[in-house]
């Protein structure tokens, strides 16, 4: 009978005890499958795989007593009282289980159990000589995850003394759709390149370095490309939304830790191909495995350890990041230790035939790839470095990010677009020319078309550093018809030549030739979104931003014209000739159970025609930490987005701020996320489901019944993908009214201050040093110009102070000017005060890396072609005496396995 | 008949039941491997146990719902499924340790696993890089000599996989590849040379015994019949490339590609080496 003060809950200890039996389960199948593939004993491998289905099953315990807690309200629980409470709809109570650090380690640990018992019964009896090692290394990073749920944040922990009646609720910023999809697809894409990871350590101890492996992993990468872009797209939507500032991506070190194995993972899927077609590149493939999975293991220290500053990282613990990096470092020992070991193996003659061939437009994908992934990790971590060699943190921002990262990306935009279009070994320059000149052609009519209908495109941004500059939009709109136009040539002559081999219509053709190469034609689709997403990166360069304060609301005039309307400056953007006017027609103060609400209604009109009606709000949750919650309402367009934010108000006297953001082909970037998405479906299509429709239906009908079953569930997938990117309208919008309305939860913005829109820039010297001086107040390392909160109206009027009276008149002063700004900062804050690193390391390192990156490539290539040379193609075996007496049957029996493969 | 403790577990293993593997290693020798497996993969009690699981689980989940007196909210949806983890821990942990402690498992090690399946997926590879390259050639990306050199080399390369499967999936060492070449290298200048061989034979005969003789008349009957059989055979081949080589020539014509015509070459060897075959087996008739 337990003491009334002293909490005992039933759900804790066996909890507890499930996670204990759990640990105890893994330590066991690690062993046995170690001990069991190294004496080559069935029996203990056999138990070292029922063990691993054993552990799924108490981790699969946990978490349902986990959830069941924070359904039942079982606030004994320290981690079910602080992130929820007894008003919170159910869903969040769920979500509530991976939302904080505790639950999402455990969460972590289960999704890892699911995949792993999936990947074991997929693949046990196939690769059955390996699977002991492969049950160990997961077993060994599941043993991890769990030490740290058990010694260092054990979920099911309870309060030693009378917990409290109701719980802290969850944060308001995670209460919201997004938090219900973002994270779990980011887990569960670090999770699956467990997966690869597991069989490459197995292929390696094992010795089996055949290309066997390669499959299963291909598919399980293939997961985890798919599932880290749906979260890192859901990340970038959710910041659109919820932070306010009417931007996706500010290089945040939480989403480059996704974006980093994201990359890697991309390089694999293109040099597994070069594997698969030529036998080479083993040790690379390897490699590439072993580095997607120490970046996901890295993203998730750089989250949770509080090594990097980030808007929505866990806090700083320094016992877990110690954990973290004996992990790593044991990877890392272990994955190189195993490669040298098994170098012998893994020595295969890498030829490439020729520059102008497809494997070396992978190659070339790869580098690049594997360049942005390290470049995103030491811009990433470049503060924590700082700190650590001077004591200095230098800040990085957004900025210096896109000076490295836009060019890599146009290239990785050309090679889209170029690779399909080469052959495998090499390519005749007539055969080059024949397949460039149509998408050659498309790109140079778009770059035309748009120099002469949007001049602002010519504008030159500064690469690298700011003595290199690019037409960077204008190349990237010519990329993007260059790839469009690549792949339409694919599928045209694809279709083309279908027909021609069966006869059938055009739709046939498109059907059958996408099922029948769905990695081909499933990865040009992704190609294509690619493209798409690159359309709209284009257009947010010349998204604007306006400050307005109004005093009163009121009815807007006929025109949209009056005094509580604003107008923001007839806007001409280089997409369109909109000209907005914003009419406050009103502000009201609700409040329901969670939290009060402070709404502003606004009618937006464009040359006069009202187009919508939208709802900006504050919210304050009555248990949040004080913090109100910005609430932007947007008017999506084809062409530009309309973002409305309330940056500030007053209840008495009515008066408003509002910040608008016009925001170009922004619909793009989710569109082509939603083609990549259609893309990794068709790529994952399992061959038994095209046989099936091949094989099983007798009829026409039939066939076409089992074709429009699989396009209406493809389409069914990605029409899910799609509502998920769409918000539903208030409840209390009127009818008709098509705006977007978006709970939101960072709480940017203050109430009441109105900061947003005071002490605006009134020249472009002020505008420019107010953009490189990072606001001090914990913000998502916005500027001062973007910042509203009271800090940066503050700074805002020091820059302004510091100008006042300088002379402007020319080039040479404004830039004295401007560096006298950026001089008083540092002096008063440091280096870190800065967006732009002005450290040299910052920008020698990646240089040097990036020319010697280059360097080896060429060299490296010469070397492989020139062998190439030497050693031409192996000739045909077939003429050896032995063989030849039988090649005959032999071609025949091989014409007939031909004739059907498809 | 499989020597089966009546407490073993049948289905132990996750593994080994895999049907179209041979079975190696430290089986019990007077047990047919294969059959062990058989065994092992058919349980006999596996519907009762599968049944006693569905009934385990529906009546623990029928007591919940009537605890909760038929009310389903998301509690009793957790506790449901926290009673369906419960007894796969049960189930799993238990084969676990049924796995561990069975010493009649069948220990398939030695035999060289994936040896076949490997072979498998490379022919069904290269087959697909044929396809690529005729499906390349005709969307215009190769020339026709790069797709006829890529086609001849993963053809050649696709005959020789398969061969290796019709050996049962065992790949020859370098030694065993130079073994089986110098043998067949023989056998086939043992051919080009059956005049001599008959003369000397012949002189063998002359020297022997009228019974023997007469052995030997039988015997050249025997040959006789044999070769007129090859004659034939040999004849119906060319025959049979010739006609293989029109059709190329006539598919060539038409545009497509042809992966005969791609590789001519041995074609034209093969074709070369029968005649010199048949006419050397006509000198020996």
């Amino acid at each position: 009978m337990n003491d009334q003060s002293v909490p005992f809950s039933p759900i804790a200890v066996v909890g507890t005890l499930a996670l204990l039996a759990a640990f105890l389960t893994a330590a066991w199948a690690f062993a046995a499958g170690i001990a069991g593939n190294a004496r080559k004993s069935r029996r203990l491998v056999n138990a070292s795989v029922y063990g691993l289905y054993g552990f799924g099953a108490l981790i699969g315990l946990a978490s349902s007593l986990m959830i069941y807690a924070f359904v039942s309200h079982d606030f004994s629980l320290k981690y079910v009282a602080a992130a929820s409470d007894t008003t919170m709809p159910t869903i969040y109570k769920v979500t509530a289980f991976w939302g904080g650090l505790d639950g999402s380690l455990l969460f972590w640990v289960l999704v890892l159990a699911i995949f792993s018992t999936i990947a074991i019964v997929v693949n046990a009896k196939r690769h059955r000589d390996m699977i002991g090692y492969v049950v160990a290394t997961i077993m060994a990073v599941q043993l991890f995850f769990l030490s740290l749920l058990l010694f260092t944040k054990n979920p099911f922990a309870t309060f030693l003394t009378t917990p409290p009646i109701d719980g802290q609720g969850l944060n308001p910023l995670l209460q919201n759709y997004w938090m219900v999809i973002h994270p779990p697809s980011l887990y569960t894409g670090f999770v699956a390149a467990t997966i690869p990871f597991a069989f490459g350590i197995g292929a390696l101890a094992s010795g089996r370095l055949d290309d066997m492996w390669l499959g299963s992993v291909r598919v399980w990468m293939l997961i985890c490309f798919g599932f880290l872009s749906l979260g890192l797209i859901l990340g970038g939507r959710w910041a659109y939304e919820e932070l306010g500032w009417g931007g996706y991506w500010a290089w945040d070190p939480v989403e480059n830790a996704g974006l980093m194995p994201w990359f890697t993972a991309t390089a694999f899927l293109h040099s597994a191909i070069i594997q698969e077609q030529r036998g080479t590149m083993k040790t690379w493939n390897l490699s590439l495995v072993v580095i997607t999975f120490f970046l996901t293991v890295f993203g998730t220290f750089m989250t949770r350890s509080g090594a990097v500053q980030s808007v929505h990282a866990f806090g700083e613990d320094n016992v877990l990041a110690l954990q973290f990096i004996v992990f790593m470092a044991v990877i890392l020992i272990v994955s190189i230790g195993l490669l040298v070991y098994r170098s012998n193996k893994l020595t295969a003659r890498t030829e490439f035939d020729s520059f102008y061939s497809r494997e070396f437009a992978f190659l070339l994908n790869n580098w690049i790839l594997l360049a942005c992934a390290f470049f995103v990790l030491f811009a990433t971590m470049f503060p924590t470095i700082s700190e650590a060699l001077n004591g200095e943190r230098i800040s990085v921002g957004p900025d210096f990010f896109n000076k490295w990262m836009t060019p890599l990306g146009l290239v990785l935009l050309f090679l889209a677009g170029a690779a399909p279009l080469l052959a495998w070994r090499k390519t005749t320059r007539e055969r080059l020319i024949s397949q460039f000149a149509f998408p050659a052609a498309a790109a140079a009519f778009t770059i035309v078309v748009v120099m002469i209908v949007w001049p602002q495109t010519k504008h030159l941004s500064p690469m690298f550093a700011r003595q290199i500059k690019l037409p960077v939009s204008l190349i990237n709109f010519g990329l993007v018809a260059f790839v469009a136009g690549s792949i339409g040539q694919e599928f045209w002559r694809g279709i083309v030549v279908r027909r021609r081999q069966t006869g059938a219509d055009h739709f046939s053709s498109l059907v059958g030739l996408v099922l029948s190469k769905r990695r081909k034609y499933g990865g040009y689709i992704i190609h294509l979104g690619v493209a798409l997403i690159f359309f709209g990166f284009a257009g947010k360069a010349y998204g604007t931003m306006y400050d307005r304060t109004v005093e009163k609301p009121g009815p807007a005039a006929a025109n949209g014209t009056g005094p509580s309307s604003f107008g923001v400056g007839s806007f001409t953007g280089p997409f369109s000739t909109s000209d907005y006017y914003f009419a406050y027609e009103n502000l009201f103060h609700t409040s329901d159970d969670h939290k009060d609400a402070i709404t502003a209604q606004i009618g937006v009109y464009d040359a006069g025609e009202r187009i919508a009606t939208v709802y900006p709000a504050k919210w304050d949750f009555h248990k949040g930490d004080g913090q109100m919650t910005t609430e932007v309402a947007i008017r999506v367009r084809a062409l530009e987005d309309v973002y409305v934010v309330l940056t500030g108000y007053d209840l008495d006297t009515s008066l408003a701020n509002f910040r608008v953001y016009i925001n170009p082909l922004i619909l793009w970037v989710w569109t082509g996320f939603l083609v990549l998405a259609f893309g990794t479906l068709v790529c994952l299509i399992p061959q038994r489901v095209v046989d099936r429709m091949q094989w099983k239906p007798r009829t026409r009908l039939g066939r076409a019944a089992d074709v429009g079953s699989l396009v209406v569930i493809v389409f069914a997938v990605t029409a899910g993908l799609a509502s998920q990117a769409r918000a539903d309208a208030p409840s209390n919008a009127p009818a008709g009214a098509a705006a977007e309305h978006v709970p939101a939860g960072m709480g940017m913005g203050k109430a009441g201050g109105g900061w947003a829109a005071m002490n605006r820039p009134t020249n472009d010297t002020e505008a420019r040093a107010m953009k490189e001086v990072m606001c001090p107040c914990g913000c998502a390392r916005q500027s001062i110009h973007d910042c509203d909160c009271a800090t940066a109206a503050q700074l805002r009027a020091k820059v302004q102070g510091l100008l006042a009276g300088t002379d402007l008149a020319n080039d040479a002063a404004r830039t004295k000017a401007y560096n006298s700004v950026l001089a008083a900062f540092t002096s008063e804050y440091g280096q870190k005060v800065l967006l732009t690193p002005k450290s040299d390391v910052s920008w020698l390192f990646p240089s040097l890396a990036a020319v010697g990156a280059l360097g080896l490539l060429v060299v490296a290539g010469r070397r492989w072609v020139a062998r190439a040379g030497k050693h031409p193609a192996a000739q045909p075996v077939a003429m050896t005496a032995a063989a030849s007496a039988l090649d005959d049957e032999y071609a025949d029996k091989l014409d007939d396995e031909l004739a059907e493969t498809d | 008949m499989a020597k089966r403790p009546a407490h073993r577990p049948a289905d132990v293993s996750p593994i080994e039941h895999d049907h179209d593997d041979a079975v190696e290693g430290d089986a019990p020798s007077d047990v047919p491997e294969a059959k062990l497996v058989a065994d092992e993969a058919a349980d006999p009690l596996r519907m009762v146990k599968l049944g006693g699981f569905a009934v385990a689980l529906i009546a623990g989940w029928a007591f919940v719902i009537l605890a909760n007196k038929r009310h389903i909210t998301a509690p009793v949806v957790f506790v449901c499924l926290a009673y369906f983890a419960i007894l796969m821990t049960v189930v799993n942990l238990w084969r676990t340790g049924a796995a561990a402690a069975n010493s009649h498992t069948v220990n398939d090690w030695a035999r060289p696993i994936g040896a076949r399946g490997q072979l498998l997926k490379e022919k069904k590879t290269l087959l697909k890089a044929i396809k690529e390259a005729e499906f390349d050639f005709a969307m215009g990306k190769l020339s026709k000599a790069d797709s006829d050199s890529l086609i001849r080399d993963y053809r050649s390369r696709a005959i020789e996989v398969i061969k290796e499967l019709d050996r049962g999936g065992e790949r020859l060492t370098a030694k065993e590849e130079i073994a089986r070449e110098v043998k067949a290298r023989l056998s086939l200048d043992a051919q080009d040379k059956p005049s001599k061989r008959v003369k000397n034979e012949a002189d063998k005969q002359a020297a022997k015994s009228a019974v023997k003789t007469a052995k030997t008349d039988a015997a050249d009957a025997k040959a006789s019949a044999k070769t007129d059989a090859a004659d034939a055979k040999a004849a119906q081949k060319t025959a049979n490339a010739d006609e293989r080589q029109d059709n190329a020539d006539a598919k060539m014509n038409a545009g497509s590609v042809d992966r005969r015509a791609a590789s001519a070459p041995d074609l034209q060897t093969v074709t070369r080496e029968q005649e010199v075959k048949t006419t050397a087996t006509g000198e020996s008739s």
